[in-house]
């Protein structure tokens, strides 16, 4: 078990750029996506996509990492292909017929050319929603986050618990994968479990000791955070010092301008 | 023999020490990764955060617990950000909101007055999102009625009615406390599956709304839905009782608001 994105340090625009502005990006992205949909947002939706496929090649993410993006939603959009092919409502041009069935206001035994669009429709929708977050993730150091979230005025116990917590994931790993390997040596093999028999059976002999072994580890870390004073009544300093530089405000004109020409688009056609 | 009790010094939340939430909120997050319950008709998983926040209130106390939750769902939005493409209504749908409504399910006694008009508003806005609120204005098709009220209600009403009733009140928080084991186990599947029937509503409608369900769709969706929030809460209690018990006996100091 290992995280498929991760903060990668590069030396690129994207890299540079403050945490808020890709902050911004993130939120706008998310307002895209819920705006209400209808089968002719595919311009929409493909121009803030290629705008997103821009922003990962300025940030040299490897095509790879999209790749595995694309085939993580792979069920998802099969899923969603198919449910809208044979339910969507303004479906009538005939695509494939497996039989009749009315139901309400649907024939599911016929898929639409039209409902099959509108699906496609949908997955470029969540793919431009799940691309933002990657983006962030990789180009953002947990401190310059930590940071922003200062800026923000998120309380610092919030924001060193939230780094904290980030800093952890690694040991986690570490500890759930020792305990899967020990489970393996004691015959309990979860790799080899169905779906049901994983669900019911095989994450108590992982979580319980892996959550034992947590909260021992959470009393020296809780002993090292006060003896350095952790709560004390002084304004901790910061590893990063964030300043906005003409760049920073070049590239959220940029971002801002994207999603604006996005938004006229999907209210004006 | 004494016990050890922790709460009301610095550096705790909810009684719960803080480094002790950051390490549940950091496993929270990593068990994103982790698929553990798959959804019916394919399409995707649940992952194990969304059990592990459900009890995060009972092995931390309510805020300590809800904190964790808070913390294990934006380190899973980071780490699986391509599970979360909501970003932190995600967060808030998988991670906050179960360990929120087990959080008010255990500590009914006293919090029935808003528990109970909780669960309606919730009831209310999933029967109305997406199919009447935006519904044909937003593209929505036409459910058919009574029987979508009488399917949206299975998952709100039977909660409401439990955490007004004796049960709710009183008999639930006494037996997730109960030293007897069969209580207990009851106690707790009976908690998480009130607090997971009422999170099914905001949880699925947020999505309804995103890959715009159809009226067809969103009726199946209820019923194929019915055994499978029962199961997860199974699921969640199984991995939750022997959890409780290693606690008890680990030597921990105990937690104010927790279950162990």
């Amino acid at each position: 078990m290992q995280p498929m994105f991760r903060y990668t340090h590069r030396d690129t625009p994207i890299h540079r750029l403050h945490p808020l502005v890709k902050m911004v990006y993130v939120a706008l992205t998310l307002v895209l996506v819920m705006y209400p949909i209808t089968a002719g947002d595919m311009p929409v939706l493909l121009t803030w996509l290629g705008f997103s496929a821009v922003l990962w090649a300025v940030a040299r993410i490897e095509l790879q990492r999209f790749a595995s993006l694309f085939k993580i939603l792979l069920g998802t959009f099969i899923f969603l292909v198919l449910i809208q092919g044979f339910t969507y409502r303004g479906g009538h041009t005939p695509l494939i017929v497996l039989g009749h069935l009315k139901l309400w206001e649907a024939d599911l035994g016929v898929m639409t050319r039209e409902g099959t669009w509108f699906g496609l429709v949908l997955c470029v929708r969540i793919l431009a929603a799940t691309s933002a977050l990657p983006l962030f993730v990789m180009t953002t150091r947990a401190s310059a986050i930590v940071t922003a979230m200062n800026r923000l005025r998120v309380p610092q116990t919030a924001s060193f618990m939230f780094v904290s917590a980030l800093s952890f994931t690694s040991l986690l790993f570490e500890m759930w994968n020792s305990i899967v390997e020990a489970q393996k040596l004691r015959a309990f093999d979860i790799d080899s479990m169905n779906v049901f028999k994983r669900a019911f059976r095989a994450y108590v002999p992982i979580i319980t000791p892996l959550i034992l072994l947590l909260f021992r580890k959470g009393n020296d870390f809780q002993i090292a955070m006060e003896t350095k004073g952790f709560g004390a009544p002084v304004k901790p300093t910061e590893i990063e010092t964030l300043t906005t530089r003409p760049a920073d405000v070049v590239w959220l004109g940029l971002i801002v301008s994207v999603f604006v020409v996005c938004t006229v688009i999907k209210f004006a056609g | 023999m004494s016990e050890k009790v922790s709460g009301g010094a610095r550096g705790r939340i909810g009684g719960a020490s803080i480094a002790w939430v950051t390490l549940f909120g950091a496993l929270c997050g990593v068990t994103a990764l982790v698929p553990i319950f798959p959804y019916v008709g394919g399409g995707g998983y649940v992952p194990l955060t969304t059990p592990l926040c459900a009890i995060a209130p009972l092995l931390l106390g309510p805020i300590g617990g809800i904190v964790a939750a808070v913390i294990g769902g934006v380190i899973g939005m980071f780490l699986a950000p391509a599970a979360n493409p909501m970003g932190l209504i995600d967060v808030a749908l998988t991670a906050v909101y179960p360990a929120l409504l087990v959080a008010l399910v255990v500590k009914n006694a006293r919090l029935w007055k808003y528990t109970a008009p909780f669960f309606v508003l919730n009831g209310i806005a999933g029967y109305l999102v997406p199919f009447y609120v935006p519904g044909a204005a937003g593209g929505f098709g036409r459910v058919p009625e009574p029987l979508y009220f009488l399917l949206a209600g299975l998952y709100w009403i039977p909660s409401t009615v439990i955490v007004l009733s004796p049960l709710g009140t009183r008999l639930i928080p006494k037996w997730v406390l109960s030293r007897n084991r069969a209580e207990r186990y009851g106690g707790i599947f009976l908690a998480v599956l009130v607090s997971l029937f009422i999170w099914w509503l905001p949880w699925t409608r947020v999505y309804w709304y995103a890959f715009h369900f159809s009226a067809e769709l969103g009726v199946a969706t209820h019923v194929a839905y019915s055994w499978w929030v029962v199961a997860l809460s199974a699921i969640t209690a199984v991995i939750t009782i022997p959890l409780v018990e290693a606690l008890e006996r680990s030597g921990l100091p105990k937690i104010q608001g927790a279950i162990w």
